[in-house]
């Protein structure tokens, strides 16, 4: 039913499921003190949404691609990028092979950021 | 009465939020995106709006997969500035309409049966705040429309198809116009052009594309299916193309409720309803209900009218296979049926079309079109009337 697009999984139900404990960590941190919590002590963050240790490992390499492909949405890394000072643009570098400042010599405006 | 005046397509670049709380609008590099909406609110400010009505989609701030709404609306007096992960922006609360939802919501699922998550609470964030910010900005103490969220599923697959989130807009503008406080709406539908938040090809955008999909929003709004697109087409857009489909489209139907069906066999029921509401429009028939009983005693009679308007309405089909069949041109037909003979036709054919509306609602599937549905006008019309 669903096609697939070039360099990209699209999250369906399987792989929403799959990321289940990523994404509800995830939506944790839309509170300040869980995010200051998640900043105090990763581990023990991690160890209360049951992660497993392959989960936990890409969260402590910042692997935001590994986390795509474990089934965190898109929308729900923001979250953990913001935390770990990641913003989009940053993932998204990283995920191209790129460093930030390749990835931005890539855009338009340069300063819209 | 409630009248939309406006509907808007516009995009939710999330960083538009903190350039408006930084004051950063005037910046080189944002600047020609601030100025392209001046004109959009001069428009705005001439229309004098008095609710926003806007179809967006949360990213994970108010909404959890725990239990995940296709369509969301709020109901509620005020809605509160959400938290996405990056703390709340310094905005005031935004006032709702809560009439008007609640009769947006009644109106949607027993008149249209779009089965809505009903909300006391949402917190809204950039999907809502960003298209907020660009055509209403706020001053200290508020804002300058009332609005109402409406937010649909486009991030966990399976999504709401494009022709749903269509007829949506539809139902929302029928709803809006049977509200009967005078009340202005304008209608957002936001959502963006194609861009890839993933993987190896992170970044990419497609303007070609882009101007191609937006052409045929214009020309050809009453879509068409996903499997009539071609699969190169889904490729060069990237993933996004779901939020671009499914957000705009609301908006899209809400300005294009009057384009003709692109299946008219699985809006008999819609057709009926209108022709019924014309009739008795027209007519100014007010008894209709005293005279059923007499009519429906009248079989003789009935049968012969039943037989005329099955008659009619397959010429309407076989024209609607041909070509398009639009409810206007039917209940044109119906009217002037009503006119030749005089009040009394108008009063069987209100009686009759009654009939025909219940077995409609009873027997029609409303979601998917049918193999048994497409020969359905007979089974309706050549009953035992």
């Amino acid at each position: 039913m669903l096609r697939p697009i070039p360099d990209t999984s699209i999250f369906d139900l399987r792989l929403a499921q799959r990321g289940r404990r990523l994404n509800k960590l995830c939506a944790a941190l839309c509170s300040p003190a869980e995010r200051d919590a998640f900043k105090r002590d990763e581990e023990a963050f991690m160890s209360r949404f049951g992660l497993t240790d392959a989960e936990k490992d890409l969260i402590r390499k910042r692997d935001f691609q590994g986390l795509i492909d474990a089934g965190t949405n898109i929308y729900y890394l923001l979250k953990i990028g913001s935390a770990t000072g990641n913003g989009l643009y940053k993932m998204g570098a990283q995920m191209r092979g790129e460093t930030y400042e390749q990835f931005l010599a890539t855009r338009n405006m340069r300063g819209a950021v | 009465m409630g009248k939309v005046v406006g509907g808007i397509g516009l995009s939710h670049v999330p960083s538009v939020g903190p350039v408006v709380d930084r004051n950063r609008t005037q910046e080189p590099a944002w600047k020609p995106l601030f100025d392209a909406y001046v004109p959009v609110r001069e428009w705005l400010q001439r229309l004098k709006p008095h609710v926003a009505i806007v179809v967006y989609n949360d990213h994970a701030a108010d909404f959890s997969f725990d239990k995940y709404p296709t369509f969301a609306l709020g109901v509620a007096e005020r809605y509160a500035i959400g938290d996405e992960g990056f703390g709340t922006r310094p905005l005031p609360e935004v006032p709702g309409d809560f009439g008007l939802s609640a009769h947006v919501a009644e109106s949607l699922v027993y008149e249209h049966e779009f089965d809505l998550t009903i909300c006391q609470e949402i917190a809204v964030e950039h999907g809502f705040l960003v298209p907020m910010n660009l055509c209403f900005p706020h001053a200290a103490h508020g804002w300058p429309v009332r609005a109402i969220p409406l937010q649909v599923n486009v991030i966990q697959h399976p999504l709401p198809t494009a022709r749903r989130c269509y007829r949506l807009g539809q139902a929302l503008r029928a709803a809006v116009a049977s509200y009967p406080a005078e009340v202005r709406v304008v209608v957002m539908g936001t959502g963006g052009m194609s861009h890839q938040l993933q993987g190896k090809r992170f970044g990419f955008m497609n303007e070609k594309f882009d101007q191609w999909f937006l052409d045929r929003l214009e020309a050809e709004p009453a879509l068409r299916s996903r499997s009539e697109r071609s699969a190169e087409r889904d490729e060069e857009a990237g993933p996004a193309r779901d939020e671009r489909d499914d957000e705009e489209l609301p908006h899209r139907g809400v300005a294009h409720d009057t384009a003709e069906q692109a299946d008219p066999a699985r809006h008999a029921g819609d057709v009926v309803r209108r022709v019924l509401d014309a009739l008795q429009r027209r007519r100014g028939i007010e008894q209709a209900g005293e005279r059923q009983p007499r009519v429906d005693g009248d079989g003789a009679r009935g049968r012969r009218i039943g037989r005329l308007v099955a008659g009619r309405l397959h010429l309407d089909r076989a024209a609607a296979r041909g070509g398009r069949l639009g409810a206007g041109r039917l209940r044109a037909q119906l009217g002037d049926a009503g006119g030749e003979v005089g009040g009394e036709l108008a009063r069987i054919l209100i009686a009759l079309l009654r009939v025909l509306l219940q077995r409609a609602r009873d027997t029609m599937p409303r979601e998917k079109t049918s193999e048994r549905w497409s020969g359905g006008w007979p089974e309706i019309c050549s009953g035992d009337m």
